[in-house]
């Protein structure tokens, strides 16, 4: 069985505070670690590496600092990594960024000889929240999908899937290949060995930008993005509400009223 | 001179810390107050290799050096003095059967032991001496083909749990100090409840009684009468062990007295702008740097000159006494800082202080250390501590 991971370097905070001149994310000063969801899709391959001895292949697209994160997925397990980076994949949108991950994976495919079984990913990055990569790399490959996953079996050839619904959960059987976007589960993540960090220095990441790949210039990048960023802000803080209190309510109901013609709404 | 860690070393404290961070800290009122360490903080440690850090890879160690695994136990004995003990009372016996196994008693106490299979004990201290060999009371008394180990053993960890432990005793055929290897919970083995102490509430010991506990020829450890060697041999490596976990105590009553100095606010501006404060941050903070380098040292030396036991136990002996003293004196003054507050369990630079007490008492007393290294220094003609170094 082959399985393949899809990570992302995100900054190690939920509060991401936007530049208000560029409309761009402040990353500065802010420690970068593997996205929280893809950390719980790294754990789902692994489980598998486990009980199938699935081998695992990890890829990521960004800057050459992400071989960190693609370090850390073989410090816990992984078998193998690769960084997908190049100036003009820079600026993608979800589209471009699903389009190009999905050529990486045919590439490897094709240059291995070996189908990935299951493409797995987290659920979203907790940087830009979109969910979004995911499917649209189940899209592009013309797979089945599963998504808010917690839980993935093999039997006969079928994924079993546990899916986190608002309600509760239901289990799916997906055909094989197929993407699963995982979320986070109630276990224990495992942590690297010694021996693990060990073997994670010494691997060899191999980057492969497109000069290797060749994707269409035209699909990659922010060419290839669809989505404009018009404006991106941070909402400002109301206010603390007024509190009338007091044992008459027709008084307090007029002096609402008062208020609200002061403030001019009614 | 270069200060940094190789490659090894650092994936080594990276794996210590993360075990002290995410793993111990969050749960150290729980270590505190259980009748034993936890099982799966023990299994985490050993699953992450901390029990193999020095010991060589064919045996399933990491074979890090003693200089990675001084770092190790300071990394855990920052966050809490009792995990890190745990450690270092684990690597006694493993220490002793590295350096004194067979190849048979290797493959069934050594290679187990760092998988974590068992959490071993190293039997030395009696009620009536904890150094001299000549003290010993534990008798084993030869009937055939077999020996029969009596006696009463004090302040052994682990001793509640199965496994082997390490134990010395005097032959009675001829009065000499040979170390046999036990399985705990065989017959004639017992153990007192653990004692209440006021340091390491979460490392626990007992007394141990053996009562005609049987053990063949095959469970001799080295060789007959070579029990002062083997104490001589495993102790320091446990010196500098210890040493370790106390220096990490310092770091960690540091880090502590540092912030609580920005924080506290005292006249509308932090104390950290006091000169008095100023002043006991700075003592404290070259107190840590004083233990670091001595406790580097003397693991480099223990790595360079491994083979010369007598070398590495003169160069352990002398930081074990130093650091001890200092430990209690810097985590006083971390205390200090905090004012009243300090000695409020909810500031946790009081455990540091209590822990650190027990330093100058464990695994020989800072006293004997220094007459084990003055002698060594001044009986010795080839100089085991050169200050040209």
């Amino acid at each position: 069985m082959n399985v393949l991971v899809c990570v992302k370097q995100v900054p190690d905070t939920t509060e991401i505070k936007i530049d208000p001149v560029t409309n761009t994310l402040i990353r500065e000063g802010v420690p970068s670690i593997l996205n929280t969801f893809d950390t719980y899709a790294l754990e789902a391959a692994l489980r598998l590496k486990d009980s199938e001895k699935a081998k695992v292949t990890v890829i990521s697209m960004g800057l050459p600092k992400a071989k960190d994160v693609l370090k850390e997925a073989i410090s816990v397990g992984a078998d193998e990594a690769y960084l997908v980076s190049d100036r003009s994949f820079g600026g993608a949108d979800t589209l471009a960024t699903s389009y190009t991950l999905t050529r990486t994976i045919q590439f490897l495919e094709e240059r291995s000889g070996e189908k990935f079984d299951i493409i797995f990913c987290g659920k979203q990055a907790i940087d830009g929240d979109t969910a979004q990569v995911g499917p649209e790399i189940a899209e592009h490959m013309g797979y089945a999908q599963v998504t808010y996953a917690t839980e993935v079996e093999v039997k006969n050839g079928k994924a079993i899937v546990r899916k986190d619904t608002d309600d509760g959960y239901c289990v799916l059987a997906a055909r094989l290949p197929c993407v699963i976007s995982v979320t986070k589960a109630p276990y224990e993540l495992r942590f690297a060995t010694i021996k693990g960090k060990l073997r994670a220095n010494r691997a060899e990441i191999e980057t492969l930008s497109n000069d290797v790949l060749k994707i269409d210039p035209e699909k990659i990048g922010l060419k290839g993005s669809p989505t404009k960023v018009k404006r991106s802000f941070t909402p400002e803080l109301k206010k603390a509400g007024v509190v009338l209190s007091g044992d008459d309510p027709g008084a307090m109901g007029a002096k609402l009223m008062g208020m609200l013609r002061d403030a001019k709404i009614l | 001179m270069d200060f940094k860690l190789n490659e090894v070393q650092l994936a080594v404290r990276d794996a210590a810390r993360t075990f002290a961070e995410k793993y111990v800290r969050p749960r150290i009122d729980e270590i505190e107050k259980a009748e034993e360490f936890p099982q799966d903080l023990f299994d985490v440690m050993a699953e992450m290799g901390l029990l193999g850090v020095p010991y060589p890879e064919e045996h399933g160690g990491i074979g890090a050096g003693y200089v990675a695994t001084a770092v190790a136990l300071e990394e855990i004995g920052k966050v809490s003095a009792s995990a890190a003990t745990l450690l270092t009372v684990c690597y006694l016996p493993l220490d002793a059967f590295h350096l004194f196994a067979n190849e048979t008693q290797t493959e069934k106490y050594l290679v187990p032991g760092i998988a974590g299979e068992y959490r071993g004990s190293f039997a030395f201290t009696e009620p009536g001496t904890g150094s001299d060999p000549k003290q010993l009371t534990t008798i084993a008394k030869k009937v055939g083909d077999k020996y029969y180990i009596s006696g009463t053993k004090r302040f052994i960890s682990n001793a509640a749990y199965p496994g082997p432990m390490v134990v010395f005793a005097k032959e009675t055929e001829n009065e000499q100090c040979t170390a046999f290897i036990i399985d705990k919970f065989c017959k004639g083995y017992s153990l007192s409840n653990a004692w209440d102490k006021v340091s390491l509430h979460g490392s626990h010991v007992y007394d141990v009684f053996l009562d005609e506990v049987e053990v063949g020829e095959e469970d001799v450890l080295g060789a007959h009468g070579q029990g002062f060697d083997i104490l001589i041999g495993t102790t320091a490596y446990g010196k500098l062990a210890f040493s370790a976990v106390f220096t990490g105590t310092m770091g960690g009553s540091y880090d502590m007295a540092v912030k609580y100095a920005k924080e506290k606010m005292h006249r509308d501006k932090p104390i950290a702008k006091f000169p008095t404060v100023q002043s006991r941050i700075a003592q404290i903070a070259a107190n840590v740097m004083a233990a670091k380098l001595c406790l580097y040292k003397a693991a480099a030396d223990a790595d360079e000159y491994a083979g010369d036991i007598r070398k590495i136990q003169c160069s352990t002996a002398l930081i074990k006494g130093y650091i001890s003293d200092l430990a209690v004196e810097t985590n006083v003054l971390a205390l200090n800082v905090h004012g009243a507050y300090g000695v409020t369990a909810e500031y946790q630079v009081e455990r540091m202080v209590r822990d650190s007490l027990v330093a100058p008492n464990i695994e020989g007393s800072a006293d004997i250390q220094r007459l084990i290294a003055g002698g060594y220094i001044l009986r010795s003609k080839e100089g085991y501590f050169d200050a040209n170094f």
